[in-house]
């Protein structure tokens, strides 16, 4: 038994299905143009291709580090002389017994 | 480590009373006469550049004694479980070359057996084109033959924002929270699989540890400058290592490489500000490494060295212009820490890392004075009270030695200098299978003699061009960021004359002056003299890489690697050697011709997008040129501009 030959579909009608998806098409050159890399993985590289991980962004805090200066050291250096100076108290001898 | 403070004040106090005798050495036959304000001012130099040696010769008997003893140098646990940590290894690269580069990473990935614990960064700076699209190639390739369990990942930065420590903050704030550890490595390192495992074993036994630095060894070259740098790395520098890590404890240093970082410690507390003013002493810390070690103590983590790892390496540079062009980068990158050894919170052991990389430089500028100011009062000096003979014959040019007092000081000196060496030399001697794989007793007791001859003219070439550098840099001016020539190559004659016309120069008029005005000193200045007038010689014969060959096969300058086998070298020069004939195509013209590498490009791009700053009338022309093909006059400027715009490629396809 031959198979049925395939239902002949007629030009006309084909292309006004497309006609229907006219708009999708527009949007999609439009993309073309404006998204090219899209496109570009058909060409030699796997779109899966991934040189990178997913990046995990999480910023690393800036240290401080109060570098020295001229202004600094001396201004250091004035503070350390106005210093209160700590003078021990007297020793007290206790010579009697209470 | 309790008895760490016990070691640490024996060590000051040894160099201490060593100097103190020096000087006052000095001092007694300086005041015969009576002090005059040149020799002050001699007296105050010798005290600081022998304090310097004394610290340089007494770190390296700690070594030997450490060594010697058997002292465990890492008291570090180590995990006896599989780690189940995740490792990223990083080899941040800027216009590198790509074959030796890639070769490296699958030398280290075959030693690790494919182990998923660990993935690779190829990190590239390059901003030459033709790197750029050669290193895009090459990881495609490598990434073909590796195993798919294999990770190893290739980004390229657009922007070399922060230089190399950029480069790796950028690896960290997008990467680094997928990581436990990371280790860092240069373009030229190479660390063994084993040595890799344990010191992830390692950081997972001890949490408080933030960093293992593990002391490369200096292999790979051939030139005859390069083996001896080579040779004195592998029998002297295990003794100072082993010092600097008796001394420093858990608050070591960081050399940039070759380490393992915790990567959240590293995050939390390594991020570099910069510092207020213009370059050189201004801007971005240029060696960032001991100041992110500083900024770990100071957060309270440890930081190790561990010398008896093994299992590190890197080459040093091929020739005397390439190790002072590095001289120079590190030169202002040190100096530029006169900035910080004195900032608020760092520990002493930190501030003392970062003031022995300011005096690495700053003691030539110093022993320069010393010299000038030594042979100005050994000329104007009117008194021969200490006047004696040296030997038998009166007419011998030695007959200036002016007393006993000087000859021991010169004595001493000569034994700070080469005491260590002597000392390393004696105990490779000494261990059997260090003997033998250095070329047994009398090639190590030759390649010692012969390097300390080298080491003695070169350290005045040395000392010329690092004072020079410390001059520029006080000036104000900047170095730029030039990659590292680490090819071995003759230099030109020429070449090497336009670069050593002024030591030897100086060398002349040195000489001159000396003859005229001090005749009896100029003996005592015979190998200083002698290495600035060869200097143009030296440096054009030692970066040869026959005469390299040559003391090989007279086994001179022998070491381990080339002695015996060490399978991560082995398969890094293997892989090099078979893919070395890659290197001359035009790489970013095949980015227009060739559909496959402008699609791997393109891929790429549209992966990490780059910051364009190229006005869109200057893209549209260099489009229109390139699909005309004219390209031959496209600049670097240009190629980069054109590759790193995906729409202006797109336009040259058509």
């Amino acid at each position: 038994m031959t198979p049925a030959p395939p239902r002949p579909i007629h030009f006309f009608a084909v292309m006004f299905g497309e006609f229907a998806a006219l708009p999708i098409s527009i949007q999609g050159v439009g993309l073309m143009d404006s998204q090219g890399f899209a496109f570009h993985s058909a060409i030699g590289a796997p779109a899966a291709l991934r040189n990178v991980p997913p990046v995990q962004i999480k910023a690393m805090p800036e240290q401080q580090l109060v570098p020295w200066t001229p202004a600094r050291l001396l201004a250091a250096g004035i503070a350390w002389l106005m210093e209160e100076t700590f003078i021990p108290a007297a020793a007290v001898r206790a010579d009697r017994r209470a | 480590m309790p008895d760490i403070a016990a070691r640490r004040w024996l060590f000051l106090s040894l160099v201490l009373v060593s100097t103190t005798i020096g000087v006052l050495q000095l001092w007694q036959v300086l005041r015969i006469d009576g002090l005059n304000d040149p020799e002050i001012l001699l007296l105050a130099l010798f005290a600081i550049l022998f304090g310097w040696i004394s610290a340089s010769f007494w770190l390296a008997l700690f070594g030997a004694w450490a060594k010697l003893t058997g002292a465990r140098l890492l008291p570090l646990s180590e995990g006896s479980a599989p780690s189940r940590s995740r490792t990223a290894i990083l080899m941040p690269i800027y216009n590198e070359d790509v074959i030796r580069v890639f070769s490296g990473v699958q030398a280290i990935h075959d030693c690790l057996s494919g182990d998923p614990g660990f993935d690779f960064y190829i990190l590239s700076d390059s901003t030459d084109p033709a790197h750029w699209i050669a290193e895009e190639m090459e990881w495609q390739r490598l990434r073909g033959e590796l195993p798919e369990t294999s990770q190893l990942f290739y980004r390229h930065r657009h922007r070399n924002i922060g230089r190399k420590s950029g480069n790796i903050q950028d690896f960290c704030e997008n990467w680094g929270a997928l990581y436990d550890y990371m280790v860092v490595l240069d373009a030229d390192s190479l660390m063994s699989g084993e040595t890799l495992r344990r010191l992830v074993r390692l950081m997972d036994a001890n949490p408080r540890t933030a960093l293992i630095q593990v002391p490369p060894t200096l292999v790979g070259r051939s030139s005859l400058f390069g083996r001896i740098q080579q040779f004195a790395s592998s029998v002297y520098g295990p003794v100072y290592s082993a010092g600097l890590a008796w001394l420093q404890g858990p608050q070591g240093n960081y050399w940039g490489h070759n380490a393992i970082l915790r990567v959240r410690a590293f995050m939390a507390h390594g991020g570099l500000p910069k510092l207020p003013g213009k370059p050189p002493f201004g801007g971005e810390i240029m060696s960032h490494d001991f100041v992110e070690a500083a900024l770990l103590v100071r957060a309270g983590w440890q930081v190790w060295m561990a010398p008896d790892l093994g299992g590190s390496f890197e080459e040093p540079p091929p020739t005397m212009t390439d190790f002072l062009k590095r001289d120079r980068r590190w030169c202002q990158g040190n100096l530029q820490h006169l900035r910080i050894v004195f900032a608020q919170g760092l520990q002493m052991p930190s501030r003392l890392h970062l003031a022995m990389g300011i005096m690495s430089y700053a003691s030539s500028p110093l022993w320069l004075l010393l010299l000038i100011v030594s042979a100005i009062d050994m000329g104007t000096s009117k008194s021969d009270a200490p006047f004696r003979y040296l030997g038998r014959i009166p007419q011998l040019t030695l007959t200036v030695s002016h007393a006993p007092e000087l000859l021991m000081l010169a004595g001493a000196t000569l034994l700070l200098l080469y005491g260590p060496k002597l000392a390393a030399t004696l105990a490779t001697i000494g261990d059997r299978a260090s003997r033998s794989a250095h070329g047994g007793g009398g090639a190590l007791l030759r390649s010692a003699i012969c390097e300390s001859v080298f080491s003695t003219l070169f350290a005045p070439v040395a000392m010329l061009s690092q004072s020079w550098f410390v001059f520029t840099i006080l000036l104000g001016t900047n170095t730029g960021w030039g990659a590292q020539q680490r090819q071995d190559r003759l230099l030109p004659f020429w070449q090497v004359a336009r670069l050593y016309w002024p030591h030897t120069l100086a060398g002349i008029l040195a000489s001159g002056l000396l003859y005229r005005f001090a005749p009896g000193s100029l003996g005592w200045f015979i190998p200083l003299l002698a290495g600035l007038l060869l200097a143009i010689p030296l440096a054009a014969l030692s970066s040869s890489p026959g005469l390299g060959r040559v003391a090989a096969a007279d086994r001179l300058f022998l070491i381990p690697s080339e002695t015996g086998s060490l399978p991560v070298l082995e398969t890094a020069s293997r892989l090099t050697a078979a893919r070395a004939h890659d290197g001359e195509r035009n790489f970013p013209r095949l980015v227009l011709d060739d559909n496959d590498v402008r699609a791997l490009h393109l891929q790429l791009l549209r992966n990490s997008p780059a910051a364009n700053d190229t006005a869109p009338e200057r893209l549209a022309s260099l489009a229109q040129a390139a699909r005309e093909g004219r390209t031959e006059n496209f600049t670097r400027q240009d190629w980069m501009a054109l590759l790193s715009d995906a729409d202006s490629l797109k336009a040259v396809e058509g």
